[in-house]
């Protein structure tokens, strides 16, 4: 304890000193680069006014490789997770907007506008400054080109309509809506990680700025056919190591290759209090393994520094086990995103359609659930029980949302059912008002991280106790999110938002066909009417309380809306709520600053929103 | 060879050998063959526990059991307190690590629970018609008893694997028979008809023979819709397996045909105006009906490793059916390895099945041409 505040003392000593005398210190791995005048010194490199970023425990120290373990390149996530850097972030806690690359912004005109000032000097990983032309560059030249984004990215539109966007200097930028935008920043916070194109790089790439003969015959040279394949190939950090970055790592290998290696960007815009220049560590190696089961057997013996990613819950006690001969801590931190099972109100099954959209038959469904048991069987101990309803991390949520229908009681169900006309016969497995059995697939959709096959075999064996056949199967990615999409298959399982919501629509309000639990009504919404299904009032009322919130700019009121929304969704029930799951990962003893709790969740982009710039490898522990 | 034989010849007592059938012939001389002779009773033990599962079994397949997740198979004392009782369990306490959230279980020695034969247990419907609940062997008031041990959700996994069998077991020879029907129907024709029709056939079943099999099968399985009823499933796999197994049945029963009509006693027969029908029922296929015995014999283990593969891809049976592949899905992690080895035991099963079979095929072949030696 005392030696922790003799650190931050000294922590702060350092901030005061340079402060003082603006002395920053670059990590030893690159002294040779600026001796030999490769690289300019760090004072050059650092933009005028660096982002300072407060260590979750202490300053660090520079070096090292931080090991994990990837199944394919998609694993290295170097764009989002593991290279989260928007135009403005969460904080440390995951509920505040605060500076990212933009070093401050103003709001105008009761939220129609939106100023931000980027940090002078800023560079890109080549040296390059960062400027408003880049912005405007992804702006115009990506956004708005339907040849290479058919849709407009939505976070930088209202009602379906651009931002006007403006750059009256290369510091600042604009964004202006034809009405307020009350939930901009939010959205800036998870979105706009994939706002960083360099325009001085990717010009030579795009045909406004390359001429026709030029491009065509890189575009053959590369193996493709049309200069967006060309262009979406040279964008991507996984598969071209020439693109600069503004993020703290940048992949130097192209897959195949049997280890991803990602080396630090010696232009990293980020300081310690102390002045050194981020990040500690100085390259993340991810080994290439062939599959999730190989990755936890790798992972078990010690060979990664800190991961979550592919670490499958269910051999915690296995880690537990081998903990102190891999020489790591196993770590369970609260998952943000409930697991559910949507069901389509909209079925084209005629005899279906009807029961599928009775607020009963989700009801019967949620009481059948022993959620308790489930928690203790299949994630043994390592989840709580939810309703899919946000979660206790989202501003929005109450904890008296969790109640209704979440306790179990299948005689209360069984009731449920019988007064929907599903009867049943001498098995007790019931039977449709046409006479037809009750048969149904619960679509399982692979998660992100795999792994969450297991347990929907138990909940279809506690809809098959209240006389529903229902039968579990894992689906194929692609084919089922399509199939979800035109309403052709009726259950599907997969996960919610459960944090911050408002910045994805799509979880809680028909909004697209990627509305899971209403992707017809979505399609209608989406569609201006073209095509899908019109909703009932019940349903439209979500869509316009959610517009109301988009609008608003009061806080208490935005928070009124949130609430009554979700409050909808707890009296009726849209998702069947199973639980959430913990997150569990690995921490070896030499790797440093990890705080003592963490969210997880993909609008977070954990553990971006901690900070991995600021993680740091004692290399004498071990 | 001759390690699996008796040395005294294959006749005892004074029966002529002149004056046996084939048949006994056969018999005496697949009696010779002591590991193929035991193989066969073997098989027809487990063909009849698939057959009584429900009976057999101590408790509900489907029955989960949440404080016995994952425990250990219990083991039959017979000594309790240094007295000797009539066999018995002990009944096992779960205890959780709240650290490691690892489950551990102890034998509860005070109370032990005596095994009771013929006592009545969960109900079940025997064949699906007869409502019984008396069980060959159970513990008193139905308490839990884990042989084999339990899987994730707490349920006896003796009593799967025991309801597996049935699956495992039936779909091997469901496909052998509707291969057989198909091989010796179409190679029947094409041995007997020859001339184009053979050829045809023959190129037919050489296209057929070039799809790599497990690709074939993948395919054919996954175009199973989800919501199909279990005895669709169930049918469908047994087609599947049989698409690609009969060809080899066809070549075989094409071969003998070609062979025996040449033969002086067909040409008499047809000479003395037997119809075709039954030239090929009564002359040709008593011919090579031993042949085929030993071939198909030798083809229901190849089927039964292709059911269980299949399932345990998840491109098979699916839960809550239950054969053996399904049960094998529950030990494809590290987990299963490391801290719960007993859900491999479906494993021995299926091994056990396929070596009894070859050992039977085996004899078989060599009984079925019993005036070789």
């Amino acid at each position: 304890m005392l030696q922790k505040a003799l650190i931050i003392m000294l922590a702060g000593v350092a901030v005061l000193l340079c402060r003082a005398a603006t002395a920053f210190q670059e990590p030893p791995s690159l002294h040779a680069q600026v001796e030999a005048g490769a690289l300019p010194p760090v004072e050059q490199r650092l933009p005028k006014e660096p982002a300072v970023v407060a260590p979750v425990h202490e300053i660090g120290r520079y070096g090292g490789d931080w090991r994990r373990l990837a199944v394919g390149p998609l694993d290295t996530t170097l764009d989002s997770r593991l290279g989260y850097e928007p135009l403005v972030r969460w904080d440390a806690s995951g509920t505040q907007v605060i500076p990212g690359v933009a070093r401050a912004w103003e709001v105008r005109e009761e939220g129609r506008s939106y100023v931000f000032h980027l940090r002078e000097g800023l560079r890109w990983s080549d040296g390059t400054p960062l400027t408003s032309e880049d912005i405007q560059f992804y702006y115009e030249d990506f956004c708005l080109n339907k040849e290479v984004s058919p849709a407009f990215p939505s976070y930088l539109a209202i009602d379906g309509v651009p931002a006007e966007f403006r750059a009256p200097d290369p510091l600042t930028v604009e964004f202006h809506f034809q009405r307020p935008n009350g939930l901009f920043l939010e959205a800036l916070a998870v979105h706009s990680i994939f706002m960083w194109q360099p325009k001085h790089y990717l010009r030579q790439f795009h045909p406004r700025y390359t001429g026709k003969d030029e491009l065509d015959r890189r575009v053959k040279d590369a193996g493709f056919e049309h200069w967006a394949q060309l262009y979406l190939a040279r964008i991507s950090l996984r598969e071209n190591p020439d693109q600069p970055t503004l993020r703290p790592f940048q992949m130097k290998t192209v897959a195949p290759t049997p280890r991803f290696i990602a080396e630090r960007n010696p232009y990293y815009w980020k300081v310690d209090p102390a002045g050194n220049q981020l990040p500690y560590i100085d390259r993340i190696v991810f080994t290439d393994v062939q599959n999730a089961e190989i990755l936890n057997f790798k992972a078990m013996t010690g060979e990664v520094d800190f991961q979550d990613r592919n670490i499958d819950s269910a051999n915690y006690a296995l880690f537990m086990e081998n903990r102190e001969k891999g020489g790591y801590t196993v770590r369970r931190d609260a998952g943000a995103e409930p697991i559910v099972v949507y069901v389509n109100p909209c079925s084209h099954d005629e005899g279906m359609r009807p029961i599928l959209a009775d607020v009963r038959f989700r009801m019967a469904l949620s009481l059948a659930i022993n959620r308790a048991e489930l928690c203790d069987l299949i994630f043994s101990g390592l989840a709580v029980p939810a309703r899919g309803v946000a979660g206790p991390f989202d501003p929005y949520y109450r904890p008296e949302f969790e109640q209704p229908y979440a306790q179990y009681d299948p005689e209360r169900a069984k009731a449920l059912l019988d007064e929907l006309g599903l009867k049943a016969d001498a098995h007790g497995m019931r039977y449709l008002p046409d006479g037809r059995a009750f048969r149904q697939v619960l679509h399982i959709f692979p998660s992100e991280s795999g792994g969450l096959a297991d347990q929907w075999q138990l909940v279809a064996d506690y809809w098959r106790e209240i006389g529903l056949n229902i039968v579990a199967k894992v689906d194929q990615r692609g084919l089922s999110v399509l199939q979800m999409q035109n309403a052709n298959t009726d259950l599907w399982a997969y996960m919610s938002a459960g944090v911050h919501w408002t910045v994805d629509p799509i979880w809680y309000i028909p909004w697209s066909s990627f509305s899971y639990f209403a992707p017809s009504y979505g399609r209608y919404v989406d569609t201006n009417g073209k095509a899908g299904v019109k909703p009932p009032e019940e349903y439209q009322r979500l869509t316009d309380l959610y517009r109301e919130l988009t609008a608003e700019m009061n806080p208490a009121h935005k928070l009124e809306l949130g609430q009554s929304i979700l409050r909808q969704w707890s009296e009726r029930t849209y998702t069947i709520g199973i639980a959430r799951s913990d997150v569990v990962s690995l921490v070896s003893k030499r790797f440093k600053n990890v705080p003592d709790k963490i969210i997880y969740s993909y609008r977070l982009m954990t553990p971006g929103y901690i900070g991995i710039e600021q993680f740091y490898l004692d290399q004498e522990e071990k | 060879m001759n390690f699996f034989h008796h040395n005294k010849p294959p006749h005892s007592g004074d029966e002529p050998r002149t004056t046996a059938t084939q048949w006994q012939l056969m018999w005496w001389k697949f009696k010779d063959h002591r590991l193929a002779h035991w193989s066969l009773y073997a098989l027809l033990a487990l063909y009849f526990t698939a057959a009584a599962w429900e009976f057999l079994a101590p408790h509900d397949p489907l029955q989960r059991e949440a404080r016995l997740s994952y425990s250990p198979p219990q083991r039959i004392h017979v000594f309790h307190q240094g007295r000797l009782c009539r066999p018995f369990v002990y009944p096992q306490i779960q205890h959780m690590d709240s650290e490691t959230s690892a489950r551990t279980y102890t034998e509860d020695t005070s109370t032990p629970q005596p095994i009771r034969l013929f006592t009545q247990g969960d109900s079940y419907q025997f064949w699906g018609v007869l409502s019984m609940s008396r069980h060959l062997f159970a513990l008193a008031g139905n308490a839990p008893l884990r042989l084999l041990g339990s899987d994730r959700l707490g349920r006896d996994l003796l009593s799967r694997v025991l309801k597996g069998s049935r699956v495992s077991l039936s779909i091997g020879f469901a496909g052998v028979f509707l291969s057989l029907l198909l091989g010796v129907f179409i190679g029947g024709i094409s041995g007997y008809y020859g001339g184009w029709i053979d050829t045809a056939i023959q190129r037919f079943i050489e296209i057929l023979r070039s799809f790599p099999a497990i690709p074939l099968w993948l395919a054919l399985s996954a175009a199973m819709p989800a919501d199909w009823p279990e005895m669709r499933v169930y049918f469908f796999m047994t087609v599947i397996l049989a698409i690609i197994g009969w060809t080899d049945l066809a070549r075989v029963v094409r071969g003998k045909f070609l062979s025996l009509r040449e033969e002086d006693y067909v040409l008499a027969a047809k000479v003395a105006g037997v119809s075709e029908p039954l030239i090929i029922a009564r002359h040709l296929v008593p011919g090579f009906l031993s042949h085929l015995i030993v071939t198909a014999t030798l083809a229901v283990p190849n089927m039964v490793l292709a059911e269980t593969s299949l399932s345990f891809l998840r491109l098979g049976l699916r839960p809550p059916a239950v054969s053996w592949g399904v049960l094998l899905q529950d030990a494809q992690n590290i987990r299963a390895v490391a801290l719960y080895p007993w859900l491999m035991t479906p494993v021995l099963f299926v091994i056990a099945t396929v070596l009894l079979f070859n050992f039977l095929g085996d004899g078989l072949r060599d009984a079925a041409d019993p005036y070789r030696n």
